[in-house]
């Protein structure tokens, strides 16, 4: 994932209402029932967005994501940052 | 007034609505009986939360405006309309207006039979020996132009456009009454059955009843979705359908409930089903489709 690392570490976010999770185990699918759009997370993505629902902040979600998986705080970060961005543009989250 | 909606019972008080329920939701089906209802009340004018903000729901052929609040969904305008409510085991539409409602309606019964434990498809299905196949995709992909070519490959029809699925059995039980087609679909129709007159158009699409094809009415086991694709620079062929878009399709084919509760319960559902079904991406390209040797082993 190419990262985006301009994010504010203390930043949290905010759902969009009404949108709908589908857990198929190996990967969640988000689904924006008003625009049809769909989203798939992977194991880490799953992480992140459990982070986000929780109103965790960007450095909470990537000190999470270091103790689950084995990359560094800085690379975590970099990732988590990178599919933040990714849900701020696909509309699921502000 | 009431009848059975696959185990559900339907109760209505009024019998200027009872023809329209007959219509879309009595099908003889011998189901064993759930403690669930369904109760259709009418109202005088009602005391309408105009303050609400609107979601406006896009139907085919309408606009229908819904408020929101807490754990009561109102449909409509003060003029016709609807308000839901739902409790354990039964959900109550109280309906209202010199006009019925219709729409609005068909939306709730629709909710109270997914708060039941019933998923919808809106898909046209065809089975071989008992087994379905339900042929997904947006309007106009070409599910009913499928179902014929399935038809013709000898497949049975079970359903053009809509039905319940019993997700714990896997029982699928078709819910229209007969094909409905576009003129274009309609070409390939009198290739098939140049005795049958195309007379009766609505909505822009012939209506050619099961009873007129001889399709007989019956039960089958959900065993395969099918999404259809085209793409008219491959050749037709079945091809490994992801379970991302699995999920997708069956999102659309069964419309995204309007409360939380009937959300939840088909999300939970939808991995249950993909993990059961084979799932398939039927490219429809050059040739034939290959409908004439897939059985599901």
């Amino acid at each position: 994932m190419g990262g985006d690392s301009k994010l504010n570490i203390m930043q949290t976010w905010t759902l969009k209402p009404g949108v709908i999770e589908t857990d198929l185990d190996d990967e969640l699918v988000l689904l924006d029932p008003k625009t049809q759009g769909m989203f798939s997370l992977n194991g880490t993505g799953r992480v992140i967005w459990h982070g986000l629902k929780n109103a965790e902040s960007l450095e909470s979600i990537a000190q999470k994501l270091e103790q689950q998986f084995t990359v560094t705080l800085e690379q975590a970060q970099t990732d988590a940052s990178a599919l933040i961005s990714e849900l701020e543009k696909a509309g699921l989250i502000s | 007034m009431s009848f059975s909606i696959l185990g559900r019972q339907l109760i209505n008080s009024d019998l200027s609505l009872q023809p329209w329920l007959e219509l879309y939701f009595r099908f003889p089906y011998e189901v064993e009986a759930s403690h669930y209802q369904i109760e259709l009340l009418q109202k005088s004018l009602p005391n309408f939360p105009h303050q609400l903000p609107a979601t406006i729901l896009e139907l085919p052929d309408a606009k229908l405006e819904m408020r929101h609040l807490e754990s009561e969904f109102w449909f409509g305008t003060i003029q016709s309309g609807m308000r839901f409510t739902f409790d354990a085991g039964i959900s109550k539409l109280e309906w209202w207006g010199k006009e019925i409602p219709f729409n609005a309606l068909f939306i709730g019964i629709c909710e109270g039979l997914r708060l039941s434990g019933l998923v919808s498809l809106h898909a046209s299905i065809a089975a071989k020996n008992s087994s379905a196949t339900a042929f997904l995709g947006p309007s106009g992909r070409g599910k009913t132009t499928t179902l014929l070519r399935a038809s013709i490959a000898g497949w049975q029809i079970v359903a053009e456009d809509f039905s319940w699925l019993m997700p714990e059995t896997m029982q699928l039980y078709g819910f229209d009454r007969g094909l409905r087609l576009l003129p274009d679909t309609a070409k390939l129709f009198k290739q098939l059955h140049q005795d049958i007159q195309l007379l009766e158009m609505i909505a822009g699409k012939y209506v050619v009843p099961y009873e007129q094809l001889g399709v007989q009415r019956q039960v089958v086991k959900l065993e395969r979705l099918a999404v259809l694709e085209r793409n008219p620079d491959a050749i037709s062929s079945w091809k490994a359908l992801p379970r991302r878009e699995g999920a997708l399709a069956l999102w659309e084919a069964n419309g995204v409930p309007f409360t939380p509760e009937a959300q939840n319960f088909i999300s939970s559902t939808i991995p249950k089903l993909l993990a059961t079904l084979k799932l398939e991406t039927l490219v429809l390209g050059q040739g034939e489709l290959p409908l004439g040797n897939t059985e599901l082993s």
